[in-house]
């Protein structure tokens, strides 16, 4: 057990340290929250809308999370693959899920940086208080929602495993989750096709838990059956990212072309 | 004869820098890139305004984030074309060759007008056909013409930032801060005046947020003089971010040549 976890704290460790060396990494944690909390509160203030705060501070929050989530997971197996390392840390006798769950944390750990950024930033900007309703909710909710973010950046570390497009193909992911999630605006707005799409992404349910818990809950039977469906979710996630890391293993082994670019 | 060469060597450098920058050879990454992503962007951002201002007519906000998407081209594709001459290792082949260093230097964002062009025509299809905007009765040539200058300016502003390249090692926190300046000051998605004075000033110093109002009185069937005097400003705009790209350029140069260390970084 102390040799797992040892596995996992150097990885995170080692993972937070090469990332925030990077310049693209530190605007995404730092710079990009801070205009995407500018823009949206410049677009709510003058609409009229009630409890916009929520959308603004939260929406922009859990964007930056994602962002930096997808942005590391998916970058850094072809960082490593680009650095010559994948195969070093493939080979390892140390458990290559557990390295790859490592950099996810040190990722997520960032990632909340960039939260806690944006509340910042809005606070003190305009000068503003956003209440929470139901602040210990609200921290079990965030960590259920960090824990399924964890869970989606594995899924995506075994696809980008094997794609060398991972680059373009992270770019590509932002958006259509932005919008299917109802990060910034609720997904009623949406044709009725696209609800499937939704309600397989994890975020969808975060966003709904997260918000419940700071505007306060309507009814304490729908945010429970929500926040069980953002666990099954979320247990599918880690068990699919199991079964795909299983099978790259394997793939890597027959075909000989992990480190190939 | 001597103008023939230069003009030859203009487009062939042009073309060359285009094809080497954006990998034709693999469609998919050009597709991901160019067509998907700016869709996505697009939707996001106009349903974003459809929520909060309860909108009905989606157009101007159509407008606005379809000039946004030239940021592909303008900022990351001719922004990094100077890191990346410095990367394939052939930046001092360019400085030392006797060629007309302004039009190598301007040939780099050529073809990105009129590619930047094309992203956003598909941004504004998109709209069309998701949001059902419609351009019937709309002078389209004056359209094409305003998107072509704003397309001019925003590649412009990449140039500059194409020169600091030679200075700054990891571009893309530069690009990616010019391209969310671009979507938060242009006036898009929210008014200019909305903004405190200080930024309402940078707001009209920068490409797009002239030829995005142009654009839109275009739509509108407004004031033809007011069109005409906003996409000349953005012309302007355009020919001052290339002289002071261009200039800059031959200071980074000039100071290259005296420390040697123009390959660097």
């Amino acid at each position: 057990m102390i040799e797992i976890l040892r596995v996992i704290y150097s990885s995170s460790l080692l993972q937070m340290r090469q990332s925030f060396a990077r310049a693209t990494f530190r605007f995404v944690i730092v710079i990009q929250p801070i205009i995407f909390a500018f823009m949206t509160y410049m677009m709510y203030r003058g609409s009229g809308r009630e409890n916009y705060l929520a959308y603004v501070v939260l929406g922009t929050g859990i964007l930056s999370l994602w962002s930096a989530i997808t942005f590391s997971s998916a970058g850094d197996i072809e960082r490593e693959r680009f650095m010559g390392t994948l195969e070093i840390i493939t080979a390892t006798p140390s458990n290559f899920q557990l390295i790859i769950f490592g950099k996810v944390i040190g990722n997520t750990i960032l990632g909340l940086m960039s939260m806690v950024i944006t509340f910042v930033f809005v606070a003190i900007a305009y000068q503003v208080q956003l209440t929470i309703e139901h602040p210990v909710i609200f921290i079990s909710s965030l960590l259920v929602s960090l824990l399924s973010f964890m869970g989606i950046s594995m899924l995506m570390a075994t696809f980008f495993t094997l794609s060398r497009n991972a680059r373009a193909l992270m770019n590509v992911l932002e958006y259509p989750v932005f919008i299917l999630c109802g990060v910034l605006f609720p997904i009623d707005i949406l044709p009725l096709w696209t609800r499937p799409l939704s309600y397989i992404l994890s975020p969808t349910w975060a966003v709904k838990i997260l918000r419940e818990s700071v505007l306060g809950i309507e009814n304490t039977n729908l945010f429970m059956i929500n926040v069980l469906i953002l666990l099954a979710i979320t247990g599918i996630y880690f068990i699919i990212a199991s079964i795909s890391f299983r099978k790259i293993d394997k793939q890597t082994r027959i075909k000989a072309t992990l480190g190939v670019h | 004869m001597i103008a023939l060469n230069y003009i030859e060597s203009f487009f062939r450098q042009s073309i060359l820098s285009f094809k080497a920058l954006f990998g034709w050879l693999d469609p998919k990454i050009y597709l991901l890139i160019k067509v998907i992503n700016p869709v996505f962007q697009l939707l996001f951002f106009v349903l974003l305004a459809k929520y909060v201002y309860n909108a009905e007519d989606v157009t101007p906000w159509v407008i606005g984030n379809a000039f946004l998407l030239c940021t592909s081209n303008a900022i990351f594709g001719v922004g990094n074309v100077l890191a990346n001459e410095r990367n394939f290792g052939t930046l001092k082949i360019v400085v030392a060759s006797p060629a007309n260093k302004f039009l190598v230097f301007v040939g780099r964002a050529f073809m990105h007008i009129f590619d930047a062009m094309i992203t956003v025509m598909i941004g504004l299809l998109t709209g069309m056909l998701v949001f059902g905007v419609s351009f019937s009765g709309v002078n389209i040539p004056l359209f094409i013409l305003t998107i072509m200058v704003s397309m001019f300016a925003a590649s412009g502003l990449g140039l500059l930032i194409g020169s600091l390249g030679l200075r700054i090692r990891d571009m893309n926190l530069v690009m990616n801060t010019a391209a969310m300046g671009l979507l938060a000051l242009s006036g898009a998605n929210f008014p200019i005046s909305q903004l405190p004075a200080f930024l309402g000033i940078v707001s009209y110093g920068i490409p797009l947020t002239r030829s995005i109002q142009a654009a839109r009185l275009i739509v509108d069937n407004g004031n033809s003089q007011l069109i005409y005097k906003l996409i000349s400003q953005e012309f302007i705009i355009g020919i001052i971010y290339i002289l002071a790209g261009y200039l800059l350029l031959r200071i980074m140069e000039l100071n290259a040549r005296k420390t040697a260390t123009l390959d660097i970084y």
